[in-house]
């Protein structure tokens, strides 16, 4: 049953904007426990600035992107949107955890920016472009791993709808394709804009075979200036013939980035990695059987954006993401134990699939409290989750290509079409009733396969709801866009009312 | 002593009120949004760019 006091819930909310007039009244002791959980990331806010003070202020005054981060503390709001007891305290631990390891790169980058005076610290970094998970780096310890793109575009769409229009103009009206994916696009424009900080010792590409990914690599390169190295890595992973050119693969990057910096590739430190990434793995894995059950506190927005944080900034070398997990298993098991729902107002369960609308990385908060949709896992949560083998040192070289090879992205939308539509069976371990398909608009991988989708959902029981995004760039599909596309579908065809019919429509616009 | 305890205590007590009356009014949020953001985008769409490719 809805709780009454969320009903007429964006009356909360200044017109026109997603910001609230007063923050969410939970009851006294979830609002308390939201408060402190506000601290903790006013001291992580904090720490971040304590990392390099000047640099950080001269970095938000130069760079868009970074202004963008300022609405941190607003994007933390609209995932808690909702949530209550255990669900709130595991939104809360995760996401301190990714704000605090997600800050820290940001502090390190403005740190070594060479833009504010060259420094060595600037030639410690060492880029990866998008989906290289970092364990490629494990055998490095005084090398920093640091996503290129991921800060520039992803993770601040997430916090503020309009930071990538502006970059995505900046590439169309430099001639480039206008229908490429808004990921590429906007990395390619924050390239044409020089906008990337001017940092590390090198450049690990990817082969993402993607036209828009192709274009940004080359665009991204001629502006950083600093060696790079394409990682050959192969995408048909099943057939293990493959694992030979792998195992190359990774032994070129370690040459590479040993005579790009200077460093030695280091076998005690690697271990120590690729141990702590299998933890990682494992508590997913553990985190999976209680998500598979009614009783679990882990779902909702959060849940699959730690998973591609970890994957994409941790890789084993984070120890806070395995001591986050601990405590979050702990919640899910006293939760499971004591049979306690923490999602009561559920009235669906859905895996949600395809390239997400960055722009509103709160979709799932917005399904759950307006009409009951619970989104218990999202495609990035199956992407990696390889258990590295360290049965010896080649072994695990391949384990980390394979953990590439099924990593975000490139597994699902590039990597066969066969994985393209796991969901089906991922929805059904999940006990899942629907699955919300992300049709994201500029996918040519993803549109491809649409009208199989369709074809094989005529004949499931579990019902399929297609919403149309476009990635980063909310101007051609807005959030109230989305928004109709499943008040549409849940009437017509679920015949269901809202739970809280306030939040069907509304104009958030020029809100972050 | 009791001076530098009381001192303490009206710092703690202050600090505690003003982040609430913060947190639950959401004036940070507020601020950004309608103070710090505006006058950077003013600055961001005065920056002259080489925008060659």
């Amino acid at each position: 049953m809805a709780d009454k006091k969320i009903m007429d819930e964006q009356n909360r909310f200044i017109e026109g904007t997603n910001i609230e007039k007063h923050r969410e009244w939970r009851g006294l002791k979830d609002t308390w426990y939201d408060y402190t959980q506000w601290i903790k990331l006013l001291v992580i806010v904090m720490k971040f600035v304590a990392i390099s003070p000047f640099r950080i202020a001269r970095g938000v005054l130069e760079y868009r992107w970074m202004g963008s981060y300022l609405a941190a503390f607003n994007m933390r709001d609209r995932c808690m949107e909702g949530l209550r007891g255990p669900a709130l305290q595991v939104a809360n631990e995760q996401l301190n955890t990714i704000m605090s390891a997600t800050t820290t790169q940001i502090g390190q980058m403005m740190k070594g920016d060479r833009r504010f005076g060259d420094n060595d610290f600037a030639k410690k970094i060492v880029l990866l472009e998008q989906t290289m998970p970092p364990e490629i780096m494990a055998g490095f310890p005084n090398l920093i791993p640091i996503p290129l793109e991921v800060y520039q575009g992803l993770l601040n769409c997430y916090m503020d709808q309009n930071a990538c229009p502006f970059y995505i103009d900046v590439m169309e009206n430099a001639g480039l394709p206008a229908d490429s994916c808004r990921l590429s696009a906007n990395a390619t424009g924050v390239a044409i804009n020089d906008d990337f900080p001017k940092i590390g010792a090198c450049v690990i590409e990817n082969n993402m075979p993607c036209d828009s990914s192709t274009m940004n690599s080359q665009v991204i390169d001629r502006r950083l200036g600093l060696p790079s190295l394409p990682a050959e890595v192969p995408m048909r992973w099943e057939d293990r013939n493959t694992d030979k050119y792998s195992l190359v693969q990774m032994k070129r990057i370690i040459k590479f980035v040993e005579d790009s910096t200077g460093e030695k590739f280091d076998e005690q430190a690697f271990w120590d990695v690729i141990n702590r990434h299998n933890k990682e793995v494992s508590n997913e894995m553990e985190k999976w059987e209680f998500m598979q059950t009614p009783y679990s506190p882990i779902g909702g927005t959060v849940g699959a954006l730690y998973h591609a944080t970890y994957f994409t900034f941790s890789g084993g070398r984070n120890p806070a993401f395995v001591k986050t997990d601990e405590k979050v298993l702990k919640i899910a098991k006293d939760c499971y134990e004591q049979k306690l729902n923490a999602f009561p107002k559920a009235r669906h369960r859905a895996i949600m699939w395809g390239g997400p609308a960055c722009y509103w990385p709160q979709f799932p908060n917005w399904l759950y409290n307006c009409w009951g949709i619970l989104v218990v896992a999202a495609m990035d949560s199956f992407s990696g989750n390889v258990t590295i083998p360290t049965t010896s040192l080649d072994d695990a070289l391949v384990g980390i290509a394979r953990n590439h090879e099924t990593g975000v992205m490139r597994r699902h939308l590039t990597g066969g079409w066969q994985h393209l539509v796991e969901f089906w069976g991922e929805a059904e371990k999940f006990s899942c009733d629907m699955v919300i398909l992300n049709n994201d608009i500029t996918c040519k991988g993803a549109l491809g396969l649409t009208g199989v989708i369709l074809d094989q959902a005529k004949d499931k029981k579990t019902r399929l709801m297609m919403v149309s995004n476009d990635m980063f760039n909310h101007v051609t599909i807005s959030r109230a866009d989305m928004r109709k596309e499943v008040n549409d579908y849940m009437r017509a065809v679920m015949q269901e009312e809202p739970l809280d019919a306030s939040l069907c429509d509304y104009d958030d616009y020029e809100g972050w | 002593m009791n001076k530098t305890v009381k001192t303490l205590l009206i710092l703690g007590v202050g600090g505690f009120a003003a982040t609430l009356v913060m947190y639950w009014f959401n004036l940070d949020n507020k601020m950004i949004y309608y103070g710090v953001r505006p006058l950077l985008n003013k600055l961001y769409d005065k920056q002259k760019r080489d925008v060659r490719i």
